[in-house]
């Protein structure tokens, strides 16, 4: 049995034409998944948390913002609406395309924090 | 002229199995891109879980941090559903109640199947570098202190202020009366917080017995093993008549009650748990944590140890019979000790004793006059002191006694006599 060559072309075409769908479709689900501040390495994920964890440990608030190598730690502390002495700590993770990774937001109490 | 051979055709047909090679190979592509689409999806499933559960341990801390303040109102031992932030999954079911004489906080949140917990105990007080080492009430008599009694920190007194003396020939030795501030001013000592004169045996029982298990206990002797989780109901221990703890472990959630006397010997393991009865007898070498609260008669045996937290407590509201705390030599507590009587003592008469080389750090509230003759490394508020040695009884001396408050460690935490809205401090987190 044997086909002609133009068929087979037809066939490798087609084929071609599926795995290029199929990868636009895994890039979009990909990009997709990023743009609601996901990350795509679970490793990084945890170990950004890890560092934001730290950080809200010390509670010192004199350095704002940080780098942690190509993100950013943006820290803030507003009054929260429970009493006057608890605070609203919210950090944000922020990649270098500007775009919010992660948003922490915990309560802390006032004397625990320290302001220059 | 020479004909020319027509040009063959070139046959540029494969052969039909290269095709089914084509597929295969096709085939094995696309299984292994869709097989990396799934692993990215259930990473990301896992991502967002790992951040979910994150979120809510964060969100529980968060819970126990606004329960830290006091002045956030809660309903005394009621659970209560808040959201914290006003977003999407932060909710929190926040607990306070009191445990004795500490606070109990509780906070917990649910994320998908995953349930995340936190339960601490607090106290309201907290080491501060202001505090005063030694509060006396005014008795118009100067404190004397004699022998080898060493006086640290910040002392209010009462006008007479402090001087050296002397009992049976025992001078006071060293080159400095106080190593610290002395304040002289004549005031009482403040009154004790009074949600602390309810822990009475009786109370506690019609307090807390609707909402808790209570076992009646028929024989004298307990030898089991009772361990309960702050997160299950109370259990009481209940006997109208007397109860010896011998070998056995009691742990977390647990209060003993006796309307006679409980003897603790010194086989028993106690940990976090209540003991209230109108005599409580601690054998000596009692090593375990607790909260020991009598009516009449606390007895701690020599070299008993009671590490943090605990409390030794002698509340007594009736006239008869006279309250008494004793603490035997070589006893240890990392604490507080409390002995408060509704009614004067008879002049000389002391509420209790603290015996030599025994120590405690933490604090000492006592509204009569005790006998201190071991270490304070913490602060005392106290009516006065007395003295018994060589058949006489001295009002207001000190011998060969300790009040440091530098020794009382920077993280302490324990009760505070008095209300106050300071936020409290956890001194353990429970399981």
């Amino acid at each position: 049995m044997h086909l002609k060559g133009s068929t087979l072309v037809e066939v490798l075409v087609s084929f071609t034409v599926l795995l290029f769908c199929i990868s636009m479709a895994a890039m979009i689900f990909v990009s997709v998944a990023r743009s609601n501040g996901k990350f795509d390495d679970l490793d990084a994920w945890i170990s950004l948390q890890n560092l934001a964890v730290e950080s809200r440990v010390n509670y010192d608030l004199t350095e704002k913002n940080f780098d942690f190598h190509h993100f950013q730690i943006q820290r803030s502390a507003v009054p929260s609406s429970f009493t006057p002495s608890i605070l609203i700590l919210e950090f944000k993770v922020v990649d270098p395309d500007n775009r919010i990774r992660l948003r922490y937001k915990s309560l802390i109490m006032k004397d625990d924090a320290y302001f220059p | 002229m020479k004909r020319r051979k027509p040009e063959r055709k070139k046959n540029t047909a494969l052969p039909g199995y290269s095709l089914l090679y084509v597929l295969f190979f096709l085939t094995i592509l696309a299984l292994i891109i869709s097989g990396l689409i799934t692993y990215r999806f259930f990473c990301r499933r896992q991502s967002l879980e790992w951040m979910g559960r994150a979120n809510i341990e964060r969100n529980v801390q968060s819970a126990i941090t606004l329960m830290r303040d006091q002045v956030y109102t809660l309903p005394e031992g009621q659970p209560v559903v808040l959201s914290l932030f006003n977003d999407v999954n932060d909710s929190v079911t926040l607990c306070r109640a009191r445990w004795g004489f500490f606070s109990l906080l509780k906070a917990s949140a649910r994320f998908n199947k995953y349930e995340y917990s936190l339960m601490a105990l607090c106290g309201d007080y907290h080491h501060g570098e202001k505090e005063a080492a030694l509060l006396l009430g005014n008795t118009f008599k100067p404190l004397c202190i004699c022998g080898n009694t060493l006086l640290k920190g910040i002392f209010k007194v009462p006008k007479a202020g402090i001087k050296a003396g002397s009992v049976a020939g025992n001078y006071y030795r060293r080159s400095l009366l106080v190593e610290g501030e002395v304040i002289a001013k004549d005031s009482s000592i403040p009154i004790v917080n009074a949600c602390y004169l309810h822990l009475q045996p009786q109370h506690l029982l019609n307090d807390y017995a609707p909402s808790s298990r209570v076992v009646r206990l028929r024989t004298c002797t307990f030898n089991d093993t009772l361990s309960n989780s702050f997160e299950e109901p109370l259990v009481i221990l209940y006997a109208k008549d007397i109860i010896i703890l011998d070998r056995c472990v009691l742990r977390g959630n647990v209060m003993v009650i006796s309307d006679s006397t409980i003897r603790v010997e010194s086989k028993a393991q106690i940990a976090d748990a209540i003991l209230c009865a109108k005599n409580i007898f601690i054998e000596p070498r009692f090593k375990g944590t607790g909260q020991f609260i009598a009516t009449d008669t606390l007895r701690c045996g020599h070299s008993c140890t009671f590490p943090v937290p605990s409390i030794l407590a002698v509340i007594n509201q009736a006239v008869n019979p006279v309250p008494f705390i004793y603490f035997e030599e070589h006893c240890h507590i990392e604490g507080a000790m409390l002995a408060w009587t509704a009614n004067p003592l008879k002049q000389y008469s002391a509420i209790g004793v603290i015996s030599e080389h025994s120590r405690i750090v933490g604090s000492l509230y006592t509204n009569g006059e005790i006998s201190l003759l071991g270490e304070v490394h913490g602060n005392v508020i106290s009516k006065g002191f007395i003295l018994r040695k060589s058949g006489a009884i001295y009002q207001n001396y000190l011998m060969d006694a300790m009040i440091d408050y530098s020794r009382q460690p920077k993280f302490y935490t324990g009760i505070s006599y008095q209300p106050t809205i300071d936020h409290l401090n956890i001194i353990k987190w429970l399981q």
